[in-house]
């Protein structure tokens, strides 16, 4: 049986925001064919959740993500390299384990990788898993947070070289859209298969936890938001909903859920200062971080699931999420990435801009929900992950 | 069935301000003219987290004459009383400052009264029921709910658990619109308010033109859709009751009269700057009587007025006022100066025209829909304009063609034809 070591700069042992999941679900399909180990290079201020096998940086190395936070997967790539005690350990696992694949799960691991690769000798296979092109996206998050440009420069030319360098070096790239595809065969892979993001299978909940704290908030209708902290996540939030949603009848709320309630708590704090901000605190309410079997239910008895996504590469795990509930959906057409087949599917409410996504999410609730046709019942059934990485595992057993 | 909430009447503690007028003379005018076996007074019980029922029969028809404290509702009064108190006494100055003492003495006395009323209230029995809210029923909102919030948690409640319409008497955007002239600490509660009113009613009543057109405008600024607003005109006579011969102000002893809180909002600063200027060109003005509680931010003016020596003698400022006094200082001014910045109605107006006096007042918000041209208007902003205004009304023959033609033309509105314009729509 082939051996996989899969290297990333997060552990999943209790996969939360999309890119845990993605990673979980890659490794979990694995495990249906070849032997796996799992190992990350992380921040422990960034992941509470972690396992014996994934490597903390060093107090040193922290240093540096105290003082630039939104590159931390820079530093944890880099610390693989830099950092004397991750460096040992990475050699000892990779000389321990002998893996014949070694699944290098977005290009960061790489920046330290390469050279303890070349150090130890290893002449095996590598895959490449892509969750974006990452060098745009980092742009936009470091210039949306302030970072001035000729700050952020360089460190995308960074990336960028890295992302193409490992492109290139990889024996597979495995991408999330068409688009990414498309990107990484431009910049030189040998081999691209498209893996979309899926969905675990939803369990179904019977219990009435979250029902009873929002009847407690007085909360009969809601609209959903469901979101990692990943910042395109918020200032898509903040760009397609804003904060003008006197729209909403008395009895409804938005309900936002996931690690995107930190940031929106952390700005509930701030001082309210306009009229706008007092009616967006009235009619928004923040779930938190949900157990799965909570979000579940949330999910289940959302009136409306909303997609407000506008920039960020990869495929959307909640737009797959929300194909599966079978909701009334309010989404950008940007949050459709790889499930552009969703649009026309019924109870779905395509918006652009701010006054057209608020103005459909009034549509969607007085909107009737409408049964799927068969064949559009088994197509939303395509994207669980069992049928979204087929292809990919294929691939990998081939090499 | 029709509910009205008595709520903030039944706690009200002080003197009637001009939203407790309204409220007592319309529902006053419910008691007497609807069906009482299709009406009842209700009041919001935080304890029991809904309706119980408001003894109208005091609270309506046993009007108390005591003299008010302030203006201020009873929670947020008492809490900055107590703020203020405790501000002043800091432990180093006790010792060298005989006001601070007194401010220290006072402090633990109203400290030891709000004990007081809190372990009344605590270990007094609870007789209140809660009443069952009938299904498809109606509530009527006649006063601001925005001293406690948790009266339109129950209504949003009641609308969905029982159906209910809800009607509600707007008077104003100011403090959305003008939170500066307010204590900091009311315009989250009063936004929160404004909102859930918009969103829960099915029918607003605006005290005027301004109020609806304002109302209207801060639905559209937060995406609300605009409930039903009709425009009501609200009743110009303080009291129905016989006036006593005023003590201090004879009826040839010349004054001009200001009636309204005495708070920044109110603009009695303009009236300060008139006189001024007057003073410094060598005019003598009447005297000029101000009749108000003391309200919001106005601490500095108080003083300003009352200290300065060159205007002291001619402004004096009243508080505690009641009715009947107030309708004999009506009847014995030669005129009345309303220079308020903004207004959801201006109530001394109409009472000022409802005793046949001119009222100079401020053009902004709905002051000019009150009586157009009978009166006439000033920059709130502009004491030398306020001040050319009172010297034409000082003439003798402007003021008699002015107070003629208020008698020919004015017409007085009562509060019953105030209730009929709401009880229609009921």
């Amino acid at each position: 049986m082939k051996k996989i070591l899969v290297v990333g700069t997060y552990p999943i042992c209790n996969p939360q925001h999309g890119g845990q999941k993605r990673l979980s679900a890659i490794c979990d399909e694995y495990k249906n064919s070849f032997q796996v180990e799992y190992m990350s290079v992380f921040f422990k201020g960034f992941y509470k959740d972690f396992c014996q096998d994934d490597i903390e940086i060093s107090k040193t190395t922290e240093s540096a993500i105290h003082s630039s936070p939104l590159t931390g997967d820079v530093v944890c790539g880099k610390a693989i390299e830099l950092d004397a005690k991750v460096r040992r350990k990475v050699i000892r696992r990779i000389k321990n384990f002998k893996p014949d694949i070694i699944h290098i799960e977005q290009p960061y691991p790489y920046f330290g990788l390469k050279a303890v690769l070349k150090e130890v000798g290893y002449n095996k296979k590598i895959v490449f898993g892509s969750q974006n092109i990452e060098g745009p996206m980092k742009r936009e998050i470091l210039l949306d947070f302030g970072v001035k440009k000729a700050q952020v420069d360089p460190i995308v030319h960074e990336i960028n070289r890295l992302e193409k360098e490992l492109t290139i070096e990889s024996d597979l790239v495995i991408a999330c859209t068409k688009e990414d595809c498309a990107e990484h065969r431009a910049m030189g892979a040998k081999e691209v298969v498209l893996a979309s993001n899926g969905i675990e299978k939803p369990l179904l909940v019977e219990k009435n936890t979250m029902q009873r704290k929002l009847n407690k908030h007085n909360i009969s209708k809601y609209v959903l938001f469901v979101g990692s902290a990943h910042p395109p996540n918020w200032t898509g939030f903040e760009d397609m909903v804003g904060q003008r949603i006197g729209y909403l009848p008395y009895d409804t709320k938005i309900v936002l859920a996931g690690s995107i309630c930190d940031y929106f708590e952390s700005k509930k704090k701030q001082e309210i200062k306009t009229i706008e901000s007092i009616l967006f605190w009235e009619k928004v309410f923040l779930a938190g971080r949900l157990s799965e079997e909570d979000l579940v239910e949330l999910i289940q008895n959302a009136e409306v699931i909303i997609l407000p996504i506008t920039e960020g590469g990869g495929s959307n795990l909640k737009t797959a999420e929300a194909i599966v509930a079978n909701k009334k959906v309010v989404a950008t057409h940007h949050a459709l990435r790889s499930f552009e087949w969703f649009e026309k599917f019924p109870n779905v409410f395509i918006a652009n801009s701010q006054e057209e996504f608020n103005a459909k999410i009034g549509e969607a609730l007085n909107a009737k929900w409408l049964e799927r046709s068969k064949t559009q019942t088994k197509k939303a059934q395509s994207v669980l992950w069992q049928s979204q990485l087929a292809e990919m595992l294929k691939k990998v057993d081939e090499l | 069935m029709i509910y009205i909430d008595l709520t903030d009447l039944s706690e009200w503690t002080g003197g009637h301000g001009g939203t407790q007028r309204v409220v007592y003379n319309i529902a006053r005018n419910f008691a007497e003219e609807s069906d009482l076996n299709q009406l009842a007074f209700v009041k919001y019980s935080d304890a029991l987290e809904g309706y119980v029922e408001a003894d109208y029969q005091n609270i309506l028809f046993k009007k108390d004459e005591s003299i008010p404290e302030d203006t201020m509702s009873p929670h947020v009064g008492r809490k900055m009383k107590v703020k203020n108190l405790v501000r002043k006494s800091s432990p180093d100055i006790l010792k060298q400052n005989r006001l601070a003492r007194s401010s220290y003495h006072k402090t633990i006395k109203v400290l030891k009264n709000v004990k007081s009323v809190y372990e009344q209230k605590k270990y007094q029995p609870n007789i209140e029921e809660k009443i069952e809210i009938e299904h498809g029923s109606k509530i009527l909102l006649l006063g601001k709910p925005w001293d406690n919030l948790n009266i339109q948690k129950n209504i949003i409640k009641l609308k969905k658990e029982k159906n209910i319409r809800v009607y509600q008497v707007v008077y104003d955007q100011i403090i959305t619109l003008y939170p500066h002239l307010h204590h900091p600490s009311l315009f989250v509660p009063y936004t929160k308010s404004m909102i859930n009113t918009c969103l829960t009613a099915d029918h607003l009543f605006a005290i005027s033109e301004s109020t609806k057109e304002d109302t209207k405008k801060f639905c559209n600024e937060l995406n609300i859709k605009c409930p039903p607003i009709s425009v009501i005109r609200l009743g110009d006579n303080p009291v129905e009751q016989e006036a006593p011969t005023h003590q201090k102000y004879k009826s040839n002893q010349k004054y001009i009269l200001s009636v309204g809180t005495f708070e920044i909002r109110k603009n009695y600063n303009l009236l300060y700057l008139a006189y001024k200027l007057a003073k410094e060109r060598g005019i003598d003005l009447p005297d000029l009587i101000i009749v108000g509680e003391k309200g919001w931010l106005s601490n500095d003016i108080y003083d300003v007025i009352s200290h300065d020596n060159e205007v002291n003698t001619k402004i004096t400022i009243k508080h505690g006022i009641p009715d009947n006094e107030l309708v004999s200082l009506y009847r014995g001014c030669q005129f009345t100066v309303y220079p308020s910045m903004y207004e959801g109605w201006g109530l001394p107006i109409a009472e000022s025209l409802n005793y046949g006096k001119v009222c100079l007042s401020s053009h902004t918000s709905s002051m000019k829909e009150i009586a157009g041209d009978l009166n006439e208007y000033f920059s709130p902003y502009n004491p030398e304009q306020c001040l050319n205004l009172i010297l034409k009304y000082c003439d003798l023959d402007n003021l008699r063609n002015a107070e003629n033609a208020i008698k020919a033309s004015y017409q007085r509105t009562s509060w019953k034809s105030t209730y009929e314009q709401i009880k229609i729509y009921l």
